[in-house]
């Protein structure tokens, strides 16, 4: 047997050989020094390569995995805590305004109750006109429509159909490039 | 029961809602995916994030995940396509597995060379192994990347050419390669 390949005595040190050629191997060894020194030194190479050091891992990485796959559930006392803090604030929000104002608690209360309900009324207001503004586009826009459609006809009567063809294809590519351009932007980060 | 059918029971147990179950295969997997992602990116708590990235996906694409496969090989190949977004995107040249890198591959020797003084002659074990750490920086990443799964997780040729999507031919001439290059890398050394 001719001396061994290098990928060989890789193979066969990995036991990647099938047992004919792996005897063979062997066989080549025991009587060819140079190919036995090689195959020691890779041997040796590969040991140290499937013994390197574990990379230390917290004790509680698990649990830490889990924390971020799993939204944290409050617990009931965490809820008591929340609820009691939410009205030791109202209480003392209640005691400010009494300190402020200086006027009895149930008059101070009913003043702000009308207060609230005068912004209560005018948000309404402003949401009723919105929504009247809303109806009355969506009335106007067949309209406006039917009227851009109109534009649009009279200007091709005075063009002629080559210049229609270039000024179509022009705003085609200037379409794409704008969305080509947002694309790289948004997707691939680039400045 | 097999590590395979175990890995079966567990996902089978967290796709049921039993969380406990995921966490037991973070447990069994951490290790290993630590050391890999480790080896790769170079810096522990980088690595760290990494691992717990791998967790996060794997967790929420459980579904997907085709049991007639070997589970390891999928979290495998969740940290490999990881690792190689992470370096699309801090545009750090990734290279093809047909197209290594750096040391021209084609110029190690196939026969075993004239003698040398052996790298395992001039140094101890001990310090073998940390100039493998330090040189397994300096291989191309993709060489490392087989090099690591083949040496360091203990991973057989065929997961790893399922991962891959490449021939197991393929995979083994990869790996003498970077085993090879790895070899000379420690042989420069001083």
């Amino acid at each position: 047997m001719n001396c061994l390949t290098l990928e060989q005595i890789y193979l066969f040190l990995e036991k990647e050989l099938p047992f004919s050629q792996s005897q063979k191997v062997e066989e080549h060894l025991a009587t060819c020094a140079k190919c036995r020194e090689a195959a020691e030194a890779r041997k040796v190479f590969l040991q140290c390569a499937e013994s390197l050091p574990d990379l230390e891992i917290p004790a509680d990485f698990s649990k830490q995995v889990m924390a971020k796959i799993l939204p944290e559930r409050v617990s009931l006392l965490g809820w008591i805590i929340a609820f009691a803090g939410g009205f030791a604030s109202l209480v003392l929000a209640l005691f400010i305004l009494f300190v402020v104002n200086a006027q009895p608690l149930p008059s101070l209360l009913l003043s702000y109750s009308r207060s609230l309900l005068n912004s209560i009324g005018n948000i309404s207001l402003l949401v009723f006109k919105f929504f009247k503004l809303v109806l009355l586009s969506i009335k106007i826009l067949p309209q406006a429509g039917k009227e851009l459609f109109k534009s649009f006809s009279s200007l091709t009567t005075l063009i002629s159909p080559p210049v229609q063809v270039i000024i179509i294809t022009a705003v085609c590519l200037l379409f794409l490039s704008l969305f080509y351009g947002f694309g790289r932007k948004f997707l691939s980060g680039e400045k | 029961m097999s590590s395979m059918h175990e890995d079966k029971e567990l996902i089978a147990r967290t796709l049921k809602g039993d969380k406990k179950a995921f966490e037991m295969i973070i447990v069994r997997y951490q290790q290993p995916m630590l050391n890999y992602i480790g080896r790769m990116v170079g810096e522990r708590e980088l690595a760290l994030d990494f691992t717990q990235e791998v967790f996060i996906k794997a967790y929420s694409s459980l579904r997907s995940f085709e049991p007639q496969y070997k589970f390891s090989t999928w979290l495998y190949k969740i940290a490999s396509n990881l690792l190689i977004d992470f370096w699309r995107k801090k545009k750090i040249s990734t290279l093809s597995l047909d197209q290594p890198e750096g040391e021209n591959p084609n110029s190690l020797p196939l026969q075993i060379p004239d003698d040398k003084p052996s790298v395992v002659k001039k140094f101890e074990l001990c310090e073998l192994r940390k100039l493998i750490e330090q040189a397994l920086g300096a291989l191309p990443s993709n060489l490392r990347e087989l090099f690591v799964w083949r040496h360091v997780n203990g991973l057989s040729y065929e997961e790893m050419a399922e991962i891959k999507g490449l021939p197991i031919g393929t995979v083994k001439n990869r790996v003498f390669q970077a085993k090879e290059m790895l070899r000379r890398l420690l042989e420069k050394n001083p």
